[in-house]
């Protein structure tokens, strides 16, 4: 699974929301340009902005008073970069409140095909979040752990 | 912040692994943007962006990495991960505290050898301090 889709898993979660310091991305096809655009948003306040002006092919924001990046239809199309660390460390704590445990932490433990698999971890053994995974990504466990948040 | 945390932050950019990295706050409230062979690029408590060259940004009061702070914790785990070169290593909490274990010590149930710590951003901080 690519991230884009992982990306869409998370922010259709009951306990997803933005937080300060993730990066947003969102590609788009601008009709000016005549090529598809890319823009990374750095979270900082609110998301409410209106994006006006004209972007290059790639530009990296701050969702603030700063922005200034047309062809965005609407901010909530914007997707998490999950590849970015402040983002994924930002993940965590949404999945630590949704579960209501500051214990959760993501492990790499090896598959029997020597694999690297990714599971959910934390203090309570009988916790079910212990049962999350594996997964091919730390990135997967997490949003798999937001999913099956109670 | 807690005055330990305030000793951990300051004992972390004393390391010599240690960079500020896109996404990371300080505990002025500035939030790292960008970071490249100019500097360090922030925004400010006064949503003003401010480019710190190389070197500077550490020695400015109240420019120490903000450990309550989920996306700069999230950043000094991949720091972690970069500088010790393995991309598996994380951290879980024990009878001893936070260690760190990899993929391949989960299975032999053996941490690495670094000292456990009390919080997350103690035993980040102590991994840095141990990297050679």
């Amino acid at each position: 699974m690519n991230y884009e889709e992982l990306a869409k898993r998370a922010v259709a979660c009951k306990g997803w929301r933005w937080m300060p310091g993730m990066r947003g991305v969102r590609s788009f096809f601008h009709p000016t340009l005549g090529e598809h655009v890319t823009v990374n948003v750095r979270i900082e306040s609110s998301l409410d902005v209106e994006l006006i002006g004209t972007p290059s092919s790639s530009q990296e924001l701050v969702s603030s008073a700063h922005c200034t990046v047309s062809g965005w239809t609407k901010v909530s199309d914007m997707l998490p970069d999950l590849a970015d660390p402040a983002t994924v460390g930002c993940l965590l704590a949404l999945v630590r409140e949704a579960w209501g445990d500051n214990t959760a932490s993501t492990a790499a433990t090896r598959e029997l095909d020597k694999t690297t698999g990714w599971i959910m971890d934390c203090w309570n053994p009988q916790s079910p979040l212990n049962k999350v995974g594996p997964f091919k990504t730390e990135a997967e466990a997490l949003v798999a752990a937001l999913e099956a948040a109670p | 912040m807690e005055n330990d945390k305030v000793e951990i932050s300051q004992r972390l950019v004393a390391c010599k692994h240690f960079r500020w990295m896109p996404g990371m706050r300080t505990l002025g409230d500035w939030r790292v943007i960008n970071v490249d062979s100019d500097g360090v690029e922030v925004v400010t408590d006064l949503s003003e962006v401010v480019l710190f060259h190389s070197g500077d940004l550490p020695h400015i009061p109240s420019s120490l990495p903000d450990l309550n702070d989920p996306a700069t914790l999230g950043c000094l785990l991949a720091l972690v991960r970069e500088i010790c070169g393995d991309s598996e290593m994380h951290l879980t909490l024990g009878g001893a505290g936070w260690v760190w274990l990899s993929g391949e010590s989960r299975v032999a149930n053996v941490v690495l050898d670094i000292p456990a710590g009390k919080t997350e951003a103690e035993a980040i901080t102590l991994a840095l301090e141990a990297a050679p």
